[in-house]
Order: structure tokens, then sequence, then C-alpha cells
């Protein structure tokens, strides 16, 4: 979504217009949402804090310069709240000790997916984002379904693009390793 | 040859987790967040500032303060302007109060403590604001 096409609304909603606001959370719940998920690891915590992310933009909303996609910025809040309310519950971040599926076996993976119905196949696929490291499942989500580049990730989550290139090769070889271990229980 | 596999991979990666599509927040998700905007603002509202005592009130006395004190001091000697009592306005004449300041030293280690006390508080705050500012900003 362009910052253009966010400012009309942004506009409004500075100028005391609750309702416009209601069209910017509905753009961005589910992405918020589901960066809340994949964090928090837990629905119903998740939603809180996804409820809690909107309430911050609104608040925050005059201080937004537009130097950023609006985006961009949302879920850097997002992101922010997330870890703010793992670090509250001292909940450690939870790794699947799983060995990593190598790259080359990417046909394989694809074959064996493609024997699966697509409900169960992306069932399998978001059981296996659950269980990747927090940062891993934030990283593939926002790099492979919100397209953002490795630039624009690195704003949201205050890291240098080269350590998120790394740290995205290793998410991608772990989701692997997982899918390879799960198709396999289900053949 | 490396960079046509890493391609491929990124569309694969791309594929599944797009198919797999995000999560599903619960059906009332907007309208919850519309309810507590609603409830803060209220609240907002019901504990906003009201000065105990409004600007206008501060302005009036600041003039009505002005008018005598300049009355008091500008007035001529000879002015024959009565109608204020011959009031005994001697105790407005500090001479004592500023000989009294004058020769009253406080020890240098004090003056630089509280200095150095004042140079640390502003320093922390600005470095507190920017750290509490700094989550919503995006370079």
């Amino acid at each position: 979504m362009s910052l253009q096409q966010d400012q009309h609304y942004i506009d409004q909603v500075i100028k005391g217009d609750i309702n416009a606001f209601s069209v910017l959370v509905d753009r961005y719940k589910h992405m918020v949402y589901t960066l809340a998920v994949r964090m928090v690891r837990n629905n119903e915590e998740a939603e809180e804090v996804a409820q809690d992310t909107f309430l911050k933009v609104y608040k925050a909303l005059p201080s937004f310069k537009g130097d950023s996609k609006f985006s961009t910025w949302v879920y850097k809040i997002a992101y922010n709240r997330s870890l703010d309310y793992v670090k509250k519950l001292s909940r450690m971040p939870e790794t699947t000790l799983i060995e990593e599926y190598g790259e080359h076996n990417r046909t394989n993976l694809k074959t064996v997916l493609d024997q699966f119905e697509i409900d169960t196949r992306k069932e399998t696929i978001k059981s296996a984002m659950q269980e990747l490291p927090a940062d891993y499942a934030t990283i593939l989500t926002l790099h492979y379904f919100e397209e953002l580049s490795l630039k624009e990730i690195s704003k949201v989550m205050d890291a240098s693009p080269d350590t998120l290139k790394v740290k995205l090769f290793r998410a991608r070889k772990r989701l692997g390793g997982i899918l390879k271990d799960r198709l396999q229980e289900k053949i | 040859m490396e960079k046509d596999e890493n391609k491929e991979l990124d569309a694969f990666y791309k594929k599944i987790i797009q198919e797999s599509g995000l999560e599903e927040p619960s059906a009332n998700f907007t309208a919850s967040v519309i309810s507590k905007i609603q409830q803060e603002n209220q609240r907002a509202e019901i504990f906003s500032y009201r000065p105990l005592i409004p600007r206008y009130v501060w302005w009036v006395s600041t003039v009505l303060l002005s008018v005598f004190f300049g009355f008091v001091f500008l007035k001529p000697e000879n002015s024959e302007f009565t109608i204020l009592p011959a009031w005994n306005l001697d105790f407005f004449k500090m001479d004592a109060f500023v000989a009294a300041l004058n020769s009253f030293q406080l020890p240098d280690a004090l003056v630089y403590g509280f200095l150095s006390l004042a140079i640390f508080i502003s320093f922390q705050a600005y470095l507190l604001k920017t750290h509490w500012n700094k989550q919503f900003i995006v370079e």
C-alpha cells in the first residue's frame, strides 16, 4: 500500500476522524496480527498485542513524518510492542533443534508438498512457521509475504541488512528442515 | 548458476509462504480497537489538565500589579495626586537585603556540585527523551 493511499486517511485521523482510522486498521490488521502471533506464539495474547499496537499507532500518528512507508512504520511499532510483551513475560525465545535442511533438497520438498491438498499444505506451513524462532518467522513473513526488501526490514527490526541476509538464509534452511520432518510424519 | 538457484529458492519459499496466507484476527478486531480509542479519548477528556487559575485572571492581575507598582515608583515627587493615602512604603527599599546578599557567599564546592547536577539532569532528560522517541522513528 503506497503512502499516498494512506496519507488521506492519516490526515483525516489527525483532524479527529476516528472512523478514518478504522480503514487503516482494516488495511494492516492481518499483517500486524500475524507478526504478533509469530513473536508471542499465543493467539489471545497476540490479539491483545496487535490491538495495543494500533492504539500506539493512533497516539503517535501526529509524529509520523512520512520519511518511510506507513506500513513499515506500523510494522516497526508492532515488532517493538511484541518484543516488549515477550520481555515483560520473561519468555525465552523458543527454538526448535531441528537439523537445517540442505537447500539442494528443495526439489524433493516441492514434490512432497505437491502431494498434499492445499488446506493441509497451508496448515503444515503455518505450524512450521510457529516452530521457527520468532526473528526467523518475522523475517520470512516480511520478506516473502509482504515482499519488503532487506533494507526495509532492517528499519522494522533495527538490524543491519547484512545480518538479516544471513538470518534469512538460516531461516529458510530451518523452515525446510521443519517442513521435511512434518511431511515425513504425514506420509 | 548460484544466483539462479538462489532466485529459484526465493520463488519457492515466496510461493509456499504466500500460499499459507496470514493469520486471521477476531471478527470484531477493528471495532475493539476503535472502542478502546474512544474510551481513551473520553478518559483523556475527563483527566485533561485545567489550570485552577484561568489565564485571563493572570493577565488581569499582571496589569493591575504593573499599574500599582508603576504608580508607586514612577510617580513624580511633587505630584498632587492625592487619591491614595500617604502610605509608608519604606519597606520596599531593600538596601539592607541587597547588602546582606552581597556579603552572602556560597561555598565553591556547593556551587560546582549544583552546576554538575544540573548538567547531569539536563543530559539525562535529553537521553531519555531520545530513547522514548526512538521507537516511533523509522530512518
